[in-house]
């Protein structure tokens, strides 16, 4: 058994050296984690990867190999022993077994194969001897086992190396194997963990001591780091939101050595306010019901008491308002804080809350803000223009008003004109009401207006706001003027040059719309259809159109407010009147009366494609035509008018004039002197008024003879140098001169007479001139027609009809002529208003029935036609030919009546009128006597009171005639009339009683004024009389019977609505050309 | 049958009243013609009371008394409502008795009430030249006397009132020498009538008469003296002098009827 053991002895060899290799590869391990932890303070826990490597190296060590193993090593080594050990190796080992199981029990050894003993121990020995010439040793690896030494000696010198070195380096190094770092290592840090307002700032401070220096540091928070080598840090953080930070030591590699826990920043959490209700109480006067409201914008009116209620989310120790303005302390329980205020003034405010836990927190900013009480706002009903002082001296005015909370009071306030103070009347106090309207009249006769005097008024309205003070809001400011009648004569001019400047673009606007329906109609008959296209557009022109007609009507009213104006003023100048009364009736012919009607069935075949659509639209043309014709004769007429009325008002003025100058020619009798300049010098300013006008209308007349003469007229009164003796009459006036200040006004009141009888004389001659052309013509014109009308008659069809070849040539030149009578008749009625443009239409009506008699007689040569038709055609032309000289027969002859259109009831009331005048000119004289007359009358005076006696006399006997005349019946049918006239007339010779009995008192003045209103009372019935004989005279007509109408219940509620709509959108504004349409509209609401 | 008896009786009655009616009318105005206007009148009057609604009869009665002259009478007679020709006698009644006022609202009466009748340019006419002359109210008296004698057919006592209104350079005289004309005509002197409106043409050059002078003096020429080149000679005239008159139109047609070749009628 030498072979095995040899093997065995090898074994162990092997076994040996595989357990030195293993130790020395452990120890070389450790020195070089060693190494690394002391040098790199790599963290202990770096020794752990010890553990795998023992396993591995008692894994890999192959500390049990077996003899089987050894000898296949050396088979593998010695390839002469290549397969032949290895049988042998197990043949002694079972051999070896077999001894030692034999050794026990006797029993017959277990051969795995059946050799026998020789044949085993012979092979064996053949091996032994084969192996004893082998240096088994070779398959011994000592050379690793050396290799690992010799590092193991490296590192370990390297360690020793290090030691000596950096023994503080090395010495910590060590100590950190054995020991936690923060053993070794204090890291201070401020503030740790932390609860901080948000936003706030935190300053991190943090402090290393540790057994070697030059330790770095890092400092990370969020995504954020901060890298420091020095032993105290410090930085600051915004603290916006929570945040995490720690410190690490660091390695000089940059390994964490150590780290600081997790530290936060934590934002406070703050106190909420939970829920907060501010409870409006608004002022008593609104009456508005308490409100609650949840939002930071707190909106209310002044002096609403505003309480509040909130909640937290913790409990609060105590809560503080603080504004702007103010500060209060808050009721606080529990989680709830309580309290109020008022507002007045636009603030913001925040709750500061303290918590239990004296946490504190402030809420966020509340905003307050004054909501206003709006201005109440105030619309003038009546009269809502300028108007001249009514004839009554009583003016019904009406005022509407709405404010949002309510009103308290109306006020009427006017400025009078002689010292520029405002008096304030209180008209009506308001309670509990939002919305009201006035109606008062205020009696004039206590302002005592004289004439050319204007006072200007203006209503107010006040709301109830209490709190803040009532605030008002004012109507227009408005006037009432007591016109002269040189102002009065203006108002013609201006109305027409009014009317004119309006009506020239409307003539131009009409043009086009006559065009554009010619360019349609056009259209319609080439293509037999409309499109799309062509409808709107005839829509459009029909909104024009409709639009054009309205700014007709709006005139129409507007002049005819004037006219009432003036038929209620103080004055009523006759000629005035028929002057806007001419201007009226013109502007009343623009309008064809079926233009509306047709416009209407345009419309309506337009929606329902009717076909009738094309004939509308030609009559609609005409009517367009016929309007555009009418436009353009109301501006001649108008501009014609305007000539006229100028060089009347010249005659009318300088007769103004006059009067006053005769006036002041008495004054300066009686009255003293340097006073006087001043109406002198007014006078005077007249007069170089009504010169420079005269020169103007010189200048602008188309007239040469009148221009002639007014240019003489001009010439004279340069020559009169009236300026100069107006300076003289005011030197004499200074002076105190009297008798050559009477003869100076005495020579200048001659001039003036003259002048106003040429001016007169002028008015008058042109004005004939003007009618006598006028009516000339329309002569001319008449016979014209009838020598038609006669030479019509002549050619009726006979039963020869040869005879109708020359009947057809006459009938169309008589065709003819009467298109050319049409045309003069056309052109002339530009020219007057006497002259009716329905005259033209029924010449045309004429013209086309005798130009079918004409095509009917044409066609009577040829063949059989009915002449009775063409008689009747015939018949029919020469009525319209008769008609029409019956109208201008009928107006030429109400022309050339004496006093034009004036009836009997006009001459009655120009004599009230003047003596009104006159009575008032002597009530002025009455009230500069003192009252009472004490101490007697000086010479003067007495002198004037005899004058006003005498005056006032004529006047009582003029008044006596005149009732005798219209008892007599002169002036028709008067009831009541004379019943006014009767008490002017016991109330004058009151006057007269006290006059002589020198008795002026009180009395006698309110009589006075009783006299005035009387014949005002008078003249305004005749008025109203004559207006109502000329607009309701009608002809009695059948009339079907109405159904009964059953009203709505909510009409007035819904009627109430609509008005406050109304003035709503009155207030928000409305284009200037609507007003007029718009106070008719509330004057009629007014009136139902 | 006593009814029908009755009723051919009354028949009978009737038809020979109405052939009495007619007879007698006949008779008037046969009368009437012959001027023998005093006959005339009985026989009218008696018509009138016989048979009160014939209103021919009481025309006949008017026109008779005009031609007497008895003005007033013939103004209060008629005794029916008034038919057109009736109302245009009164017309020439109130003008003759110079109640010249109350013309123009008579003839807007006639206008208004026969609308369509042959008498209203005749008296549109008179109502034309009443317009025309409101100043010179003797004058017009005159003319209407003279007018009145001249419908009496009392002709030289017309041309002798009406000469002195010759004189005088007005509307009344431009008129005057119209109704002149007019007499000269009537009087079969249409020379002296051409020689009146020749006048009339030279004194009154700018009369608004005197396209109507003109217009008529070529119809004297045309249908009088047949003078169909004069007559063509003045109404050239005339359309170059008043192209724009309607007479200058009339004038044109009867130019035109002349230049076919047809003869004057």
């Amino acid at each position: 058994m030498e072979l095995y053991k040899i093997l065995n002895n090898l074994r162990k060899k092997i076994v040996v050296n595989q357990i030195l290799f293993s130790i020395l590869l452990f120890c070389t391990v450790i020195l070089f984690l060693l190494l690394i932890t002391i040098s790199l303070f790599v963290t202990r826990w770096f020794f752990l990867v010890l553990i795998p490597i023992s396993v591995y190296i008692v894994y890999k060590g192959n500390f049990g190999i077996s003899i089987k193993d050894i000898g296949r090593k050396i088979e593998q080594h010695f390839p002469s022993v290549h397969n032949k050990l290895i049988p042998v190796v197990e043949l002694i080992l079972e051999h070896i077994v077999n001894n030692f199981v034999n050794k026990g029990s006797r029993q017959k050894s277990f051969r795995k194969e059946q050799y026998s003993e020789d044949l085993i121990c012979a092979s064996i020995d053949q091996m032994q001897q084969q192996i004893a010439n082998l240096d088994l040793t070779q398959i011994i690896n000592y050379t690793k086992t050396k290799l690992v030494g010799i590092i193991f000696i490296i590192l370990l010198l390297a360690v020793f190396f290090l030691r000596i070195i950096t023994p503080q380096h090395f010495s910590f190094g060590w100590q950190l194997i054995f020991n936690p770092p923060q053993k070794l290592i204090s890291l201070i840090v401020t503030p740790g963990d932390i609860f901080v307002d948000k936003d706030s700032v935190v300053k991190i401070h943090y402090q290393i001591k540790a057994p070697i220096s030059s330790l770095p540091s890092e400092l990370s928070f969020q995504s954020k780091k901060y890298f420091t080598k020095d032993y105290i840090y410090e930085t600051e953080i915004l603290a916006n939101q929570n945040i995490n930070y720690q410190i690490r030591i660091k390695s000089p590699i940059g390994l964490t050595i150590m780290k600081s826990p997790l530290y936060r920043i934590e934002l406070f959490k703050p106190i909420e306010i939970k829920e907060i209700v501010f409870k409006y109480n608004y002022p008593a006067y609104t009456k508005l019901s308490t409100s609650n409201n949840y939002g930071s914008e707190i909106y209310a009116l002044k002096g609403t008491k505003v309480e509040f209620v909130g909640t937290t989310n913790i409990p609060l120790k105590n809560a503080l308002r603080i504004g702007r303005y103010e500060l209060d302390s808050l009721e606080t329980r529990k989680n709830e804080f309580k309290g109020s205020f008022t507002i007045n003034v636009d603030d913001s405010f925040r709750f500061i809350l303290h918590g239990a836990d004296n946490r504190q927190g402030k809420s966020n900013w509340y905003r307050i803000r004054v909501a206003n009480d709006e201005l109440p706002f105030i619309k003038m009903l009546l009269p809502a223009r300028d108007i001249d002082l009514p004839v009554s001296m009583k003016l019904l005015i009406g005022m509407y008003a709405v404010d949002d909370f309510g009103l308290s009071r109306f006020e009427l306030k006017y400025t009078n004109p002689r010292n520029n103070e405002t008096t304030n009347i209180r008209l009506k106090t308001i309670i509990n009401k939002s919305e009201d309207s006035l109606f008062y009249l205020w009696d004039l006769s206590k302002v005592n207006l004289l004439p050319g005097e204007k006072i200007s008024y203006y209503g107010v309205v006040y709301d109830n706001d209490a709190v803040s003070g009532y605030k008002s809001a004012q109507t227009e400011i408005y006037s009432i003027r007591f016109p002269t009648l040189a102002e009065i004569y203006d108002k013609t001019t201006e109305t027409n040059q009014t009317a004119i400047d309006r009506l020239s673009p409307l003539t131009v606007k009409q043009e086009q719309l006559s065009n554009e329906l010619e360019r349609l109609s056009e259209h319609i008959k080439k293509f037999r259809e409309m499109g799309w296209e062509e409808k709107s557009k005839l829509q459009e022109i029909i909104n024009r159109q409709e639009e054009l007609m309205a700014n007709i009507r709006a005139l129409q009213q507007e002049i005819n407010n004037v006219m009432t104006d003036l038929s209620q003023g103080l004055i009523l100048d006759k000629e005035t009147m028929e002057q806007l009364e001419k201007i009226s009736n013109i502007l009343n012919e623009i309008l064809p009366e079926e233009i509306k009607q047709n416009l209407e069935k345009l419309k309506q075949a337009i929606l329902e494609k009717n076909p009738e659509l094309s004939k509308a639209l030609e009559n609609v043309k005409l009517s367009s035509e016929e309007m555009k014709q009418a436009l353009q004769r109301a501006l001649e007429l108008l501009k014609k008018i305007q000539q006229e009325e100028a060089i009347s008002n010249l005659a009318r003025k300088a007769e103004e004039i006059y009067k006053q100058q005769s006036q002041l020619n008495e004054r300066i009798i009686q009255e003293k002197l340097p006073p006087l300049v001043v109406p002198q010098t007014a006078i005077g300013k007249e007069i170089a008024q009504l010169q420079e006008e005269m020169k103007m209308i010189e200048k602008n007349i188309d007239d040469s003879l009148i221009q002639r003469e007014l240019m003489n007229i001009l010439q004279e009164l340069t020559e009169m140098q009236l300026q100069d003796q107006i300076n003289n009459i005011n030197n004499s006036l200074n002076n105190n001169n009297r008798q050559a200040a009477k003869n100076n006004a005495g020579n200048l009141l001659k001039n003036l007479q003259t002048l106003k009888e040429n001016l007169k004389n002028l008015a008058d001659k042109y004005k004939q001139k003007q009618q006598e052309i006028v009516t000339t013509k329309m002569i001319q014109i008449a016979g014209e027609l009838n020598a038609i009308s006669q030479e019509q008659e002549k050619i009726k069809p006979s039963q020869n009809r040869e005879d109708f070849r020359e009947l057809v040539i006459r009938q169309q030149r008589i065709s003819e002529s009467v298109s050319l009578v049409a045309e003069t008749l056309a052109k002339w009625s530009g020219q007057s208003l006497f002259i009716s443009p329905k005259w033209v239409q029924e010449i045309a009506r004429a013209i086309i029935n005798m130009e079918n008699a004409a095509k009917l007689l044409e066609e009577a040569v040829h063949m059989n036609v009915d002449t009775k038709t063409i008689h009747n055609l015939q018949k029919d032309a020469i009525y319209s030919l008769d008609i029409v000289t019956l109208q201008i027969l009928r107006q030429a002859m109400l022309a050339q009546q004496p006093a034009g259109m004036k009836g009997g009831l006009e001459s009655l009331l120009e004599a009230l009128s003047q003596m009104t005048a006159d009575q008032m000119s002597l009530g002025q004289g009455i009230a500069s006597i003192p009252i009472p007359i004490a101490g007697g009358l000086t010479a003067e005076q007495l002198e004037q009171l005899n004058r006003l006696m005498s005056l006032q006399s004529q006047l009582r006997s003029q008044l006596e005639q005149l009732l005798q005349e219209i008892n007599s019946g002169n002036y028709g049918d008067l009831p009541g009339m004379t019943g006014s006239m009767q008490g002017a007339l016991e109330d004058m010779k009151g006057i007269e009683k006290d006059l002589s009995e020198l008795n002026v008192s009180r009395q006698t003045i309110e009589r006075q004024e009783k006299v005035i209103e009387r014949l005002l009372d008078a003249q305004r019935s005749i008025r109203q009389k004559d207006y109502s004989e000329k607009r309701e005279r009608q002809i009695g007509k059948n009339y079907t019977e109405r159904p009964t109408i059953i009203l709505d219940r909510s009409l007035g509620e819904s009627n109430k609505q609509l008005r406050e709509e109304l003035l709503r959108s009155l207030r928000e504004g409305y284009p200037k050309e609507y007003e007029v349409m718009i106070k008719n509209y509330f004057e009629l609401i007014m009136q139902e | 049958m006593k009814r029908i008896s009755l009723l051919i009786l009354f028949q009978s009655v009737f038809v020979l009243m109405l052939f009495a009616q007619n007879d007698l009318l006949k008779l008037a105005e046969n009368q009437f013609h012959n001027k023998n206007y005093e006959d005339a009148k009985k026989s009218y009057q008696l018509l009138t009371k016989q048979f009160v609604n014939n209103e021919v009869a009481w025309f006949g009665l008017q026109n008779t008394y005009i031609k007497l002259g008895d003005l007033k009478t013939a103004q209060k007679a008629i005794n029916i409502e008034l038919s057109d020709r009736l109302l245009w006698g009164q017309i020439r009644i109130l003008f003759y008795l110079k109640q010249f006022d109350t013309i123009p609202q008579m003839i807007f009466d006639l206008a208004r009430k026969y609308p369509k009748s042959e008498y209203i340019n005749d008296a549109l006419d008179l109502g034309i030249l009443l317009t025309s002359v409101k100043n010179d109210s003797n004058a017009l008296k005159k003319y209407s006397d003279a007018l009145f004698q001249y419908e009496m057919d009392n002709y030289d006592k017309a041309i002798n009132i009406i000469k002195p209104l010759l004189i005088e350079p007005n509307i009344v005289a431009e008129y005057s020498y119209l109704l002149l004309a007019k007499l000269y005509v009537t009087k079969k002197e249409v020379n002296q009538a051409i020689a009146t409106l020749n006048e009339f043409s030279v004194k009154f050059n700018k009369s608004r008469l005197l396209p109507k002078v003109k217009y008529e003096m070529g119809i004297i020429y045309f249908e009088i003296l047949q003078d169909t080149i004069k007559a063509k000679d003045i109404w050239e005239d005339l359309i170059s002098d008043f192209p724009e008159s309607p007479q200058s139109f009339f004038a044109r047609s009867r130019l035109a009827v002349l230049g076919r070749g047809q003869q004057p009628k």
